[in-house]
């Protein structure tokens, strides 16, 4: 019956419908069929009784007296009715009196029965009955009736009852459509209403309903349970959209503020009352390698161990909710340069928080640079010193310069003037050259006027920390300067100094489509060949395996471009790389270097072109100086 | 039983030539009579017997004192009286009239007709002279005539059966008396 409940309500009815007709029209069939035929038979029966009665009655004569012709002709008389087929007349003794065949009949013989009816073979019906005269019994007459006509009366009624079985189901299945129009279609109706609602989402459907009866109130019923059902849905909707809303506010207001605190430089931790942290920025985490999630719920001073010595002031400040500002420590790592700190540590007091905010800026390039500047006041100092002083010692310097020149330029034979003034005092010109050569006054000279020119040049770089140097800004293409340059440091070798570009392999790495750049192309110039002749002299003091080589970029930055001079030689050691660009600050042999270059280098880069100069060593690998001039130049 | 027996026995006797066959006739006779009782409606009557009567000389007595030794008709016994004149037949049923009864036929038939009584002959001609029912041969078999006037006349309402079984003959006797025939 699985299958009956699943099919629709309106094939249920059908189905109902036809086997409730089905049945009621098989017993009606069944039972007039068989009333038909009993009936009949009944009827046959009594026919047949009495015809044998009669022909009983009529035949008591002939038999009584023996009359055979007159008994056939009494049997004879049955041949009125066209079912009797034969009859016999026996007498008391049993013995066949008279027999009658119908015409066309075989014959058939027929042993005595007693009366009664009997259902013969092959569709016939035996009837016998006794022949009696005042009590006695004389004789047996019998007839053999054909009944087939019973078959032709069943086989009609069947065909009357299939015609009405017939009639009846059609009756009932127009009825059973009626019914599915009147009950199962507004069922239905409702059902595929119900199906769009669920389908669609959408309860502001309703069911149509017309009527008055049951399935109207059904349908009602169900409108009033989806209009309830949408308005729930409508206050819903309200307040899961302004539940939504103010989610994203809230996750947006989040993002920005875990945003904000990621995008400081500093280091922030909040901690609980215990010291235990429950919020650690992007700048922690790149700190100490400790990702939030690791360092949550452990003590600040597990995860941030150079907080180790602050701890107590740390815990005293949150305990206390006190502020703590700008407290500076320092750590000094084996081997290692001390590293600067700024501690802040910020009590949380708003909406019922407890703990507070930890602060720490690592500040060591600051307080470098801040040391940096100290040095360069130095320096701004010296060049204040210099530029004052310039006149002083140029004009000495001058006039002592001058005078070797003089002094050159009047022992020599190349002036005839010379030859003149000797000859006039009778002295040989060449004789008193020779004299000079011999006892090396000549040289004595020389060495004068080449230290004479190098203080000059002391005195030139110490004026160029004076703010009153002349700048002069020309647009120049870099890459030109770098040929300059590199043409420059070619023919410079110094065996005193210890370096020869001839051993030297240069590399132009240059970009193509460089910007040109405004610059004082001769103090570029300047800086530029410093470093290249740094790196020169860096490569000849080592003894490395590799090829010494000097590599020279110029790239392209979105308002920079870069000029790199990268060395294989080497290398520097941190703390050494640190302090290159101080001034006096020198690692080589007293009188090869000043300790003025790099720091008036940096000094042209940055305060004179407001570029960066920074340099990266590893030792044993060699140094890049890097070079950044912005693109446009400001004031 | 065998009353049958000895009618089926005489039936075909009677289809042999000489006296054994004339004999087994009468035999049959003598049992049609019996048998006409069956067929008859009597009147009610005190009479203690039914009573067959024979006026003239006939060879039926004997057989038939034979069917009468063990049977009734109804209820009461069968006597066979031999009578030598017509007055001695009063109170009888049945009067076989023979051939030569020593009084004219008229008055026999008269009396019969008066007292309800049953004439049977087995000559050729009585039927039409009035006589009820007059044994004959029809195709060679012992056959009886009937006078349906007669038994009219003589009250005696008798069996359709019995009629459909004789040979019917005009009522002469009827036709005389009153001039036309029915």
């Amino acid at each position: 019956m699985n299958w009956f409940a699943n099919i629709s309500l309106r094939r249920k009815l059908i189905v109902i419908q036809l086997m409730t007709t089905l049945a009621g029209l098989t017993l009606f069939g069944i039972f007039t069929v068989t009333n038909e035929t009993r009936l009949h038979q009944a009827d046959l029966g009594r026919k047949s009784e009495t015809i044998t009665r009669m022909i009983a009655t009529n035949c008591t004569a002939p038999l009584d007296f023996l009359d055979g012709p007159a008994a056939e002709e009494v049997l004879g008389s049955a041949r009125a009715d066209d079912d009797v087929v034969n009859a016999w007349i026996y007498d008391a003794q049993g013995g066949l009196f008279a027999a009658y065949s119908k015409p066309g009949s075989p014959e058939f013989n027929f042993p005595q029965r007693s009366p009664g009816l009997y259902r013969g073979e092959g569709g016939f019906l035996t009837v016998s009955n006794e022949i009696e005269k005042r009590g006695e019994i004389i004789g047996v007459v019998s007839l053999r009736i054909n009944v087939q006509q019973i078959w032709v009366v069943l086989f009609q009624s069947m065909v009357y009852a299939t015609l009405a079985f017939a009639i009846g189901m059609g009756l009932a299945l127009l009825l059973s459509l009626l019914l599915q129009r009147v009950i199962s279609s507004p069922i239905h109706a409702l059902v595929t209403m119900l199906k769009r609602v669920s389908e669609e989402g959408d309860y502001a459907i309703r069911a149509e309903n017309p009527r008055r009866d049951e399935i109207g109130a059904l349908c009602e019923g169900f409108n009033e349970m989806l209009g309830k059902i949408q308005q729930r849905e409508t206050e819903r909707d309200a307040a899961e959209a302004t539940l939504r809303k103010s989610e994203q506010a809230m996750k947006r207001m989040r993002a920005y503020l875990q945003n904000i605190v990621d995008s400081m430089p500093s280091v922030l931790v909040a901690v609980d009352p215990d010291g235990t942290v429950t919020q650690w920025n992007r700048e922690a985490a790149h700190m100490t390698g400790l990702t939030e999630e690791e360092s949550r719920g452990r003590p600040v001073g597990d995860v941030l161990p150079v907080l180790q010595e602050q701890l107590e002031k740390v815990r005293a400040a949150v305990r206390e909710g006190r502020r703590l500002e700008n407290e500076r420590f320092s750590v000094r790592g084996e081997g290692q340069e001390p590293k600067h700190y700024d501690l802040m540590v910020f009590p949380l007091v708003a909406n019922g928080a407890q703990g507070a905010v930890v602060r720490l800026d690592d500040v060591t390039s600051r307080v470098q640079i801040e040391e940096m500047m100290v040095q360069t006041e130095k320096m701004m100092s010296v060049g204040g010193l210099a530029a004052g002083m310039a006149h002083e010692i140029n004009n000495p310097l001058g006039g002592i310069l001058q005078a070797c020149q003089n002094i050159e330029r009047r022992v020599s034979l190349d002036f005839p003037k010379n030859v003149e003034a000797a000859q006039e005092i009778g002295a040989d010109l060449g004789m008193v050259r020779h004299y000079l050569e011999k006892r090396g006054i000549l040289e004595f000279i020389t060495g004068i006027r080449s230290d004479g020119t190098r203080a000059a040049g002391i005195v030139a770089d110490m004026l160029a920390f004076s703010r009153k140097s002349e700048s002069r800004q020309v647009r120049v293409d870099m890459a030109e300067i770098v040929d300059t340059v590199l043409r420059l440091a070619a023919n410079d070798y110094d065996l005193k100094k210890q370096y020869d570009f001839r051993n030297v392999k240069i590399v132009r790495e240059f970009e193509p489509g460089l910007p040109s750049v405004e610059c004082d192309k001769t103090k570029i110039e300047q800086v530029l060949l410093n470093l290249v002749k740094n790196a020169a002299q860096a490569l000849a003091g080592g003894k490395g395996e590799n090829l010494p080589e000097i590599v020279v970029r110029v790239a392209k930055e979105p308002h920079f471009v870069r000029i790199e001079v990268q060395d294989n030689g080497p290398g520097m050691e941190e703390n050494i790389r640190r302090r290159v660009f101080e001034p006096f600050f020198t690692t080589k042999e007293v009188g090869v270097g000043t300790g003025l270059g790099l720091s008036v280098s940096y000094f042209i880069i940055t305060k004179q072109h407001k570029g960066t100069l920074t340099v990266e060593s590893t030792p044993g690998k060699g140094a890049r100086f890097i070079i950044r001039l912005p693109l446009a130049q400001e004031g | 039983m065998a009353l049958a027996a000895f009618l089926v026995g005489f039936c075909f006797a009677a289809r042999a030539e000489g006296d054994d066959a004339e004999s087994r006739a009468d035999n049959i006779r003598a049992a049609f009579i019996y048998k006409f009782t069956a067929y008859i409606t009597w009147p009610e009557t005190d009479a203690e017997n039914f009573t067959i009567a024979l006026l003239g000389k006939t060879n039926l007595l004997r057989p038939l004192r034979e069917i009468a030794r063990d049977r009734k008709v109804g209820e009461k016994p069968l006597v066979i009286k031999e009578c030598a004149t017509l007055e001695e037949t009063t109170g009888a049923k049945i009067l076989l009239v023979s051939a030569a009864p020593g009084c004219p036929l008229e008055s026999i038939l008269k009396k019969a007709d008066s007292e309800k009584i049953l004439t049977v002959g087995s000559t050729p001609g009585f039927a039409e002279k009035g006589v009820a029912i007059n044994f004959c041969v029809i195709e060679n078999r012992v056959g009886f005539e009937m006078n349906l006037g007669a038994l009219k006349r003589a009250g005696l309402p008798v069996s359709s059966q019995l009629v459909s079984l004789a040979k019917l003959v005009e009522d002469t006797v009827q036709t005389e008396n009153k001039g036309q025939p029915e």
